[in-house]
Parts: C-alpha cells; structure tokens; sequence
C-alpha cells in the first residue's frame, strides 16, 4: 500500500534509501509548522502586551511622579502654615499682655474720694506673666474704705484682685494709712 | 541514526527553540505586567496620599484662618520694629510729644531674650522718669499706648508731685523685637495666601 505523500511536495522525488520513520513521526512536520505559527502568533502577542504594560508602567510613574510633587508642595505649603500659625500664636499671646493700663490707671484715679490722698500707685507685668497685674497703692488719707472702693472701681473695668494685702500702721485703720498690695488679672467686665 | 531520524531531531530542537522564544517573551511580558502593576500600586498609593495632604490642608486651612488672620493684621505694627535703635526711635520721640514733661531718665534697657520664642525673639524696654503736670502725664501714658500698639507698659509708678497738680511718673515700656535674620514671615504668607 503505497503511503499518501505529506507535505513532500517540495522534495524532487529519489529512491527511499533508509528505512521510514515510524507512522507516528508523520506529524511532526505538521507539530513543526503549527509551532512556527504558535510561536509567531504568542509572540507577537506577547510583544503588543509587553509594550502596553511598559507603557501604563510608564504613565503611571509619571503620574505617581505628579502626585508625589503635587503632595510636597502641599506638604511645604502646610509646613508654611504651621509656621504662620506659631507666629500667630506668639504675637497673640504679646498682645494680649499689652492691654492698656490706662483704663486701671484711670478707674483708680476716679475712685479716689475727694479728700482722700494717693501717694504712690505702682502697677507692673513681669515678663514670666505679663497677664498679671501687681498693683502697689499707698493710699495717705482714706483707709481701708478707700480700698474697698478702689477695689470695686476696678471689679467693674473688670480686673480681678488676687493675692491681696493691706497694710497699716493702725490695726483696723478705716481712714489712715494703708498700703494695699495685690495681683490683678482682667477679666470679662461684667455686665452693668 | 540515519537522515530522516537526524532531521527529526533537528525539527524537534527547532521547536524547541520557538518554545524557549515565546517563554521568554511570556516571561518578559509578566514582568512587565507585574512592573506594571507594582507602578498602579504606587500611583493608588501617592494619590491617596495627595489626596489625605489635600484634606489635611483644607481642614488646618480652615482651622487656622482666624488666628492667621489676626496675625496679617498684627505683623506690620510688629516688623516696624527690628532693632533696638528702632525700638529707640519709636519710643523716645511718644513719650516727649507732649510738652511740658520734666524728664530725669530717659533711654533704652539692653536687649533682652524673648524665652521659646521664635518670631518675637527679643524684646527691647525704654525707660523714663519723669516730672510734670498730672493731666499731661497721664495723656503722655495714653498715648504711649496708643500709638505703640505692641508695646507693653512693664512698670508704671506715679507719685505725688512738689506741686499740687504735680506728678511723678517712672515708666518701663516693653516692645517686641523682631531681628532681620528670623525667617521672614512673608515667605510663609505667600505660600499659605495661595
């Protein structure tokens, strides 16, 4: 039986001089081919997907790249805000010691009694709490009646005594000599 | 091995070859999927960090607005003041505009370091005693305040006069110093005005 030619079509025909390849072997020629074409075809494939993976690689380092600067400058920006928010908080906390004296200054005055006598009135911040207000008042005529009223002349501005002390040369003094020492702190003027 | 078994191997080791060609473009296409794919991580990853940065922008933005914006109201009454002969030129020149003040003392305190401060670094403290009509001194005190709004009356004594209308005054007044060579707040402005 003579066997069906495959894919001999391109050999010149000559006298079989070996033996012939077991029947099986009949496919290989078309494995061959079918290799060839596979390999072409996943190839290619491979290649297309290779470029496109290198490609969304690459924008998306770019993009990552984008963000990445996009956030430092946020960050830099935030950086100046802290910064800003520091300083704020320190000249707020200066301003908020330099509250005028002369609203104290001026209720004291105006609380004298006519006949009664200031000597000395000595008001001072130290730079640990400049909110605290140390008040020294000789009062010369006056007493400790003078006190009380200086005291509520300053209550009403709304300044807060604490710390105090009164001193005089005559145990109970209502009208003499007194010395009243004491830490002022403003706080809200209540309402009238 | 005869011809046809020696063209048999050699088709076979041809296939072969192909084989190991698109297993290694296979295994080149993999890792530039994964590469790939690591790359979309770290995107998902900067953007969601972006993303939390611009959050937390907005929301300290928002928070701060207030005291920033007390703070661009302040800041030039405080850089009018960078040096202890400005210090000196502020003050000395307010507390003698109303005439008819006998001064005794009058100048300015050495600098003195502002403690854990980095903007209000040093402070400078003029100094006057001072003789004159109580009306006077007390409008000289006012406008000290007024018009040198930073300033801090650290020390004030008044004492009675020789004369009836008459008063003694000793004042020390504080005012902030802020050096040239503190960062300048106006590059953080520019940044934060954005």
């Amino acid at each position: 039986m003579k066997k069906p030619p495959v894919l001999h079509d391109l050999k010149n025909e000559r006298p079989d001089l070996t033996p012939p390849l077991p029947a099986v072997m009949a496919l290989l020629p078309c494995l061959f081919y079918a290799a060839v074409a596979g390999s072409i075809g996943l190839a290619t494939l491979s290649v297309i997907t290779t470029k496109q993976a290198i490609a969304a690689e690459e924008s998306a380092l770019a993009r990552e790249r984008e963000e990445l600067a996009q956030t430092t400058l946020i960050q830099t920006e935030l950086t100046a805000i802290n910064d800003e928010q520091n300083r704020a908080k320190e000249v707020r906390s200066w301003v908020q010691t330099t509250r005028p004296l002369m609203t104290m200054i001026t209720s004291i005055i105006n609380s004298v009694k006519a006949g009664n006598t200031v000597t000395s009135l000595r008001l001072a911040r130290t730079p640990e709490n400049p909110e605290h207000i140390d008040m020294t008042l000789l009062i010369n005529n006056g007493g400790s009646t003078q006190v009380d009223e200086t005291r509520e002349a300053l209550r009403k501005e709304g300044y807060q005594p604490f710390r105090e002390d009164t001193k005089s040369s005559e145990r109970g003094n209502r009208s003499g000599d007194v010395t009243y020492t004491a830490v002022f702190v403003e706080t809200s003027r209540p309402a009238n | 091995m005869n011809q046809k078994h020696l063209a048999s191997v050699l088709l076979f080791a041809v296939m072969i070859a192909f084989s190991q060609g698109v297993l290694m473009l296979h295994k080149k296409r993999q890792a530039a999927q994964e590469a790939a794919e690591t790359a979309e991580t770290k995107l998902n990853t900067a953007t969601q960090m972006h993303s939390n940065a611009l959050m937390v922008l907005t929301k300290t933005k928002e928070t701060t607005a207030p005291l920033r914006k007390y703070f661009r109201m302040w800041l030039p009454e405080f850089e009018k003041i960078d040096s202890e002969l400005k210090a000196k030129d502020a003050f000395l020149p307010t507390i003698k505009r109303i005439p008819n003040i006998v001064f005794f003392d009058q100048g300015m305190n050495p600098l003195a370091p502002n403690k854990e401060s980095v903007f209000v670094t040093q402070r400078a403290a003029g100094r006057a005693r001072m003789v004159g009509d109580y009306q006077k001194c007390l409008q000289m005190l006012s406008m000290v305040e007024r018009e040198l709004p930073t300033s801090r009356i650290s020390s004030v004594e008044i004492r009675k006069g020789e004369r009836a209308n008459d008063i003694e005054v000793s004042l020390l007044v504080e005012l902030p110093v802020i050096p040239p060579t503190a960062p300048a707040a106006g590059s953080a402005l520019t940044v934060a005005n954005k």
